[in-house]
């Protein structure tokens, strides 16, 4: 019956569910971990997904978090833990069996029935959470059938076989010296009923996803800095950091960054903003030409920042590609300078999958660990502190209901305190959302105090302190400029002349913010914030001594489009 | 100072204050008839002799919650969609979930 009604009137509606599971330490010193699982779905829009705020992510499980000591011989020890994780995770994604193919009614929020068929379309962790979820052995891709020691060649391979896996796994029975056998075959862990096996219509390597956050930042631009640290040696670099002027979007390494430890993701972010500008310029050792080295660094920034892109077009993976191509086509170099002899690194191949990462779910954005590192601190880290820390899962997992009941109470009474939507409907409410005062209609705002930072400084101290030579003479053409918009330069010359400052020294203004709205509004109107100091060297309450600073920015004046600066690209 | 004093030594405060409940357990326990996400379960999964607890949800009662929740409402995918950057359709653009190939893909053949 209700085979021929779908097929008469197809109405299935898929729930992409991706499911994203990674340890966290819950504890500073006693090493106590915690095991959460999240789940989210495909089909809420992924600016709310990446809120935890908005609570588009649920916690499903927290895992055992044992490490199996009884068990002396390592190799069982490994075995039993991967079939630990499977067993769990199989219990908690059993549901997903019937209800993948067969569907299941649901009601949504506007009150529509949908018939819903969950399948598993994502499974987001880091590299050896994907290993222990795929089956796959350490050193090799949890997505494809690439060789060991292919890793690190630039080329694609076709996806492992799920078909002669499904069949290897079916052989348990004939006892385990022959499973063991089937499963190297097919390339896979010998693991008792992987938590995929009974999931229909989902194939595991498929959905394995790739992952900016430990691919790329920790991964692949971690690898770079430190082979740029050996070519150059630390000292270099870490003087060329120190030199770096200050900016508003740079972070400022003032003792360098190779004695940085334990690194994260947005030190690492921070650090591949200068990379470049660190390494243009600098000699290689035994006179090879630096062209290759930057060729390759400038390809792994590339790909780094295109594949954070939050569209994503046919163009754009072109470029990708690109950009991975030149990376394999200049990283020659860093074999001739003795850095490294092969390139078999997991995460170097894994960029390889990006391209039909996107394709398949949608940009990056869409599964990142780094929203799931986030709902660590909701999910495990304030959970555990609430407890007593003595049997904790259970207090833990109260708290949490509570804390969720609370939270969707005050949503509700928020609601209800609202006017009604359809009440709003009408033509004074319409203008008024359309030009609140909060979002001005202009692309750039600017920002600066209301009282100057100095209330008065004099020409002369102008000249001395902040370098402004010229400013008196800058004035008067200014004034006269104003006055007179028509006149050519002489004849502003000649105006200026004649003017007459009836004061001896300006108001100064140390600081002025420009905030630069996304012109394609594509990151929930995220807006850039930058600043321009201009200070002169001054003393602090406690008496230490500021250093001046006077950034370098250059402005559009004309209002003409096509106006500004033309800039020319050198040797890249 | 004085009125904390004056709290901690008046046992009417809640009556005072007009509050339904006297201290935090019975606020827990107001808290605990609200409508909630899905209850969690405890469960024994033995390997290798050995049981260990989970703590789980009911993954299907959790689709249905993120379903049904009414901040969600009317922000919700349910179809897959092909999106392209020009009306030649030839410069396909993904950004979402539902704009990628794989709800395509298994759309068409649930519907087969």
């Amino acid at each position: 019956m209700k085979v021929a009604l779908e097929q008469k009137q197809p109405g299935a509606t898929v729930i992409p569910v991706f499911i994203s599971s990674d340890k966290t330490q819950l504890t500073l010193f006693r090493g106590k971990m915690a095991y959460p699982v999240y789940l989210t779905i495909g089909n809420i829009p992924k600016d709310i997904r990446r809120k935890p705020s908005r609570r588009g992510q649920i916690l499903l499980a927290y895992l055992p978090t044992t490490k199996l000591e009884h068990i002396d011989n390592i190799a069982s020890r490994r075995r039993a833990l991967s079939n630990l994780y499977h067993a769990c995770v199989r219990k908690v994604t059993s549901p997903l069996e019937s209800a993948g193919p067969d569907g299941f009614e649901v009601s949504v929020s506007n009150g529509d029935i949908h018939h819903c068929h969950p399948l598993l379309a994502g499974f987001v962790s880091d590299y050896p959470e994907q290993l222990l979820g795929a089956c796959c052995k350490n050193g090799t891709c949890p997505k494809c059938t690439v060789p060991h020691d292919c890793l690190g060649d630039g080329k694609s391979y076709p996806l492992r076989d799920l078909k002669k896996v499904l069949a290897a796994l079916k052989t348990l029975d004939q006892g385990p010296t022959a499973y063991h056998k089937n499963c190297q075959d097919a390339g896979i862990k010998p693991v008792f009923h992987p938590f995929w096996e009974n999931l229909k219509g989902v194939n595991i390597f498929e959905s394995i996803t790739s992952d900016i956050l430990h691919q790329l930042y920790q991964g692949v631009v971690k690898h770079l800095v430190n082979w740029i640290k050996a070519i150059f040696g630390a000292a270099e670099i870490d003087a060329r950091c120190r030199r770096l002027p200050p900016n508003h979007n740079l972070r400022h390494f003032s003792n360098g960054i190779t004695t940085l430890s334990r690194i994260t993701g947005q030190e690492h972010s921070d650090i591949s903003r200068i990379i470049l500008g660190l390494i243009i310029g600098m000699k290689l050792p035994g006179n090879h030409s630096p062209i290759r080295l930057l060729r390759a660094t400038r390809s792994i920034l590339d790909f780094l920042y295109l594949a954070q892109l939050p569209v994503h077009t046919g163009e754009t993976l072109k470029l990708l590609q690109v950009a991975l191509d030149t990376f394999h086509d200049n990283k020659s170099i860093f074999v001739d300078l003795g850095i490294r002899e092969i390139f078999n690194i997991p995460k170097l191949h894994s960029l390889q999958h990006y391209i039909s990462c996107i394709e398949n779910l949608g940009t990056t954005d869409n599964y990142n660990t780094e929203s799931t590192e986030r709902l660590h601190i909701d999910f495990a880290k304030d959970a555990y502190r609430a407890t007593n820390h003595k049997d904790e899962y259970a207090q833990m997992t109260l708290w949490l209901e509570r804390r969720e009941k609370v939270l969707l109470h005050q949503v509700h009474i928020n609601h209800l305190l609202s006017p009604h939507p359809m009440a709003s409907s009408g033509p004074k409410n319409l203008s008024s959302s359309h030009q609140s005062p909060d979002t001005p209609n202009d692309t750039q705002r600017i920002h600066i105090t209301k009282t100057p930072s100095v209330s008065s400084v004099s020409f002369d101290k102008l000249i001395s302190n902040y370098g402004a030579v010229d400013f008196r003479q800058a004035l008067t053409v200014f004034i006269a400029s104003y006055k007179n918009p028509t006149f050519n330069r002489t004849q502003l010359q000649k105006a200026a002349y004649n003017i007459f400052l009836p004061f001896q020294g300006v108001p100064v203004f140390h600081k002025i913010k420009l905030w630069n709205d996304d012109p394609q509004d594509l990151v929930d109107g995220k807006k850039t914030l930058d600043a321009i100091h201009c200070r002169p060297r001054m003393e602090s309450k406690r008496g230490t001594e500021l250093p001046a600073r006077f950034d370098t920015a250059l402005i559009c004046v004309s209002p003409d489009p096509g106006s500004g600066v033309t800039g020319s690209l050198y040797f890249l | 100072m004085y009125l904390s004093c004056y709290l901690t030594s008046s046992s009417q405060v809640h009556e005072k204050l007009g509050l339904s409940y006297k201290n935090s357990k019975e606020l827990n326990i107001i808290v605990d008839k609200l409508p909630s996400r899905p209850k969690f379960h405890k469960d024994e999964i033995t390997v290798s002799g050995q049981a260990f607890d989970i703590y789980h949800r009911d993954i299907l009662e959790c689709i249905q919650s993120l379903l049904g929740d009414p901040e969600f409402e009317g922000k919700l995918k349910f179809a897959p969609e092909k999106h392209y950057s020009g009306p030649d359709q030839l410069n396909r653009v993904y950004s979402d979930v539902h704009t990628g190939k794989w709800w395509w893909k298994v759309q068409v053949s649930l519907n087969v």
